[in-house]
């Protein structure tokens, strides 16, 4: 997902907002959120998601009111929320750090005794830890944050519903990896970072790291 | 009571017939009594490799169907007194075996109250055939060649197998050229494990021997002297549960350089 389109759809603490940056078509809009469904339909199916709407430019309500009136077509939506957003945070709470506290206790963890093969798939609407590998060909998609004690060399999809979500891995290599809808492809140039690695989402890009030396604090 | 392997791999071609044969061969010199049943029904081609071809009057659809007694179906071998063959049909089509899925597994229990070794050709993982012939196995031995799409594929059926709960799966790494390891230009046995991370059984070289081998109806496995043919021995006493040592890459190399000084003296 690029960084110069005018409204996305981000992971917010177990609900997903709409974050409009400019105005935009309600057709442009409506099809976004389309095809989001549809290639996340595994991960929603058989939940309803809190759907929120923040504007960062001026929009009339009139707009707003058809907006709604559209997106409730979607199954997926359970409710909308507008009034009572906090419009100072850009959508996402930025991690500063990752020494700042993740909390995992906000959505259920599934722990995964075996590793991911080739063609095998996971989707869970909170945490995943892996005590395993992921191997290539595989796919997770989480809601919250993604923890491979082991190899990730698959593809991952985390924080789906919270974009302050980690991706950690002993072994660091996906084919593909996204957080909270930001995408980050796999590149050459991350190579040389492999052991330890940490990926969270921060300034509009994914960020990188080695884990070494981090305070990792779960829950209160 | 005598063990059922299942043969597979994720892609075809691989060498999984090849495999089956020679263990088999390799396990009945060790002295094992073991049927070889070819279950890649369609593309029989274990007979022809054993050269018992024009010795096979019924295959394994006849005794599903209940044309023959099984007894009638099975064939001896020529050179290796304690192998024998089940022929897989060459008219049907592979569809038939998914509906006499229940008689299939009868036929193998028999076939395990009599053999000590019962290993299943079967077709590759993702097509039909390949879950009538792991449903009845108690072990499976997976045969790739060090190539990132066949790799893959193997990992798939890896999955499928561990899902049908066939917890003991070996790895049979075929075709492998330890040149091109060398240089950089094949994955070598620590990237494929790393990825499958199941239990080596064997690595058997590249080896045009094996080719000529088949032409003749000949298993290389009797061969003292060719690389697939060593290879072949030790991965059959290693299923056994012999600790069997593997040749490291150095003694091959050595073994290359020996051969390149030779070539320079000649
Ligand atoms: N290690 C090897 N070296 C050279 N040729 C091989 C080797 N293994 C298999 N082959 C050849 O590759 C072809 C396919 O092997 P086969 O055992 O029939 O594969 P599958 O049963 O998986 O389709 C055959 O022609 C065989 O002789
Ligand atoms: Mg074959």
């Amino acid at each position: 997902m690029d960084k110069n389109r005018r409204f996305r759809l981000v992971g917010s603490k177990g609900a997903l907002r709409l974050v409009i940056e400019q105005r935009s078509s309600l057709s442009d809009i409506i099809n976004y959120v389309k095809i989001f469904f549809e290639s996340n339909k595994r991960f929603f199916e058989g939940t309803k998601v809190v759907f929120e709407i923040q504007p960062l430019c001026d929009l009339e309500t009139s707009f707003i009111e058809q907006l709604k009136l559209k997106l409730a077509k979607f199954e997926e939506i359970e409710s909308f929320k507008f009034e009572d957003l906090d419009l100072t945070d850009k959508g996402v709470k930025n991690v500063e750090s990752i020494d700042d506290k993740i909390c995992f206790d906000k959505m259920p963890t599934k722990y995964i005794y075996k590793s991911l093969r080739s063609g095998q798939k996971v989707d869970f609407k909170g945490n995943v830890i892996i005590l395993g590998d992921v191997n290539p060909g595989s796919k997770i998609s989480a809601g919250g944050s993604v923890i491979v004690l082991g190899s990730l060399k698959g593809v991952v999809q985390a924080g789906i519903l919270d974009a302050s979500s980690i991706v950690f891995a002993l072994d660091f290599d996906p084919v593909q990896l996204q957080i909270g809808g930001f995408f980050e492809l796999s590149t050459d140039d991350s190579k040389d970072l492999n052991d330890n690695v940490v990926a969270y989402y921060k300034d509009n890009k994914i960020n990188i790291e080695s884990w070494k030396g981090r305070k990792f604090l779960i829950g209160e | 009571m005598g063990k059922c392997i299942v043969v597979t791999s994720g892609k075809g071609g691989v060498g999984k017939t090849t495999t089956s044969a020679n263990l088999g061969g390799g396990l009945a010199s060790l002295g094992k009594s073991v049927l070889l049943a070819d279950v890649d029904i369609g593309l029989r081609n274990l007979d022809i490799i054993l050269g018992l071809e024009k010795r096979i009057v019924y295959d394994v659809m006849d005794v599903m169907e209940g044309r023959c007694k099984i007894q009638q179906a099975i064939v001896k071998d020529k050179r290796i007194s304690s192998l024998y063959l089940l022929a897989a049909s060459q008219i049907h089509d592979k569809s038939d075996l998914a509906e006499l899925i229940d008689r299939f597994g009868e036929i193998i229990k028999g076939l395990k109250n009599q053999f000590d070794y019962v290993i299943l050709d079967s077709p590759a993982g993702i097509e039909q055939g390949f879950m009538a012939a792991s449903n009845f196995a108690d072990e499976a031995i997976v045969v790739t060649t060090p190539e990132v799409t066949a790799v893959r594929d193997a990992d798939r059926v890896i999955g499928l197998l561990e899902a049908k709960g066939i917890k003991d799966h070996y790895l049979v790494l075929n075709r492998y050229r330890y040149a091109m390891v060398k240089s950089g230009n094949m994955l070598d046995v620590e990237d494929v494990l790393h990825i499958l991370g199941i239990q080596l059984l064997g690595i058997v070289p590249e080896d045009p021997e094996i080719i000529t081998f088949a032409n003749k109806g000949e298993l290389i496995v009797t061969s003292d002297i060719t690389n697939a043919g060593k290879a072949f021995q030790r991965i059959s006493r290693r299923l056994m549960g012999e600790k069997v040592d593997f040749p490291s890459f150095e003694e091959e190399k050595g073994l290359l350089k020996k051969i390149k000084d030779f070539l320079r003296l000649g």
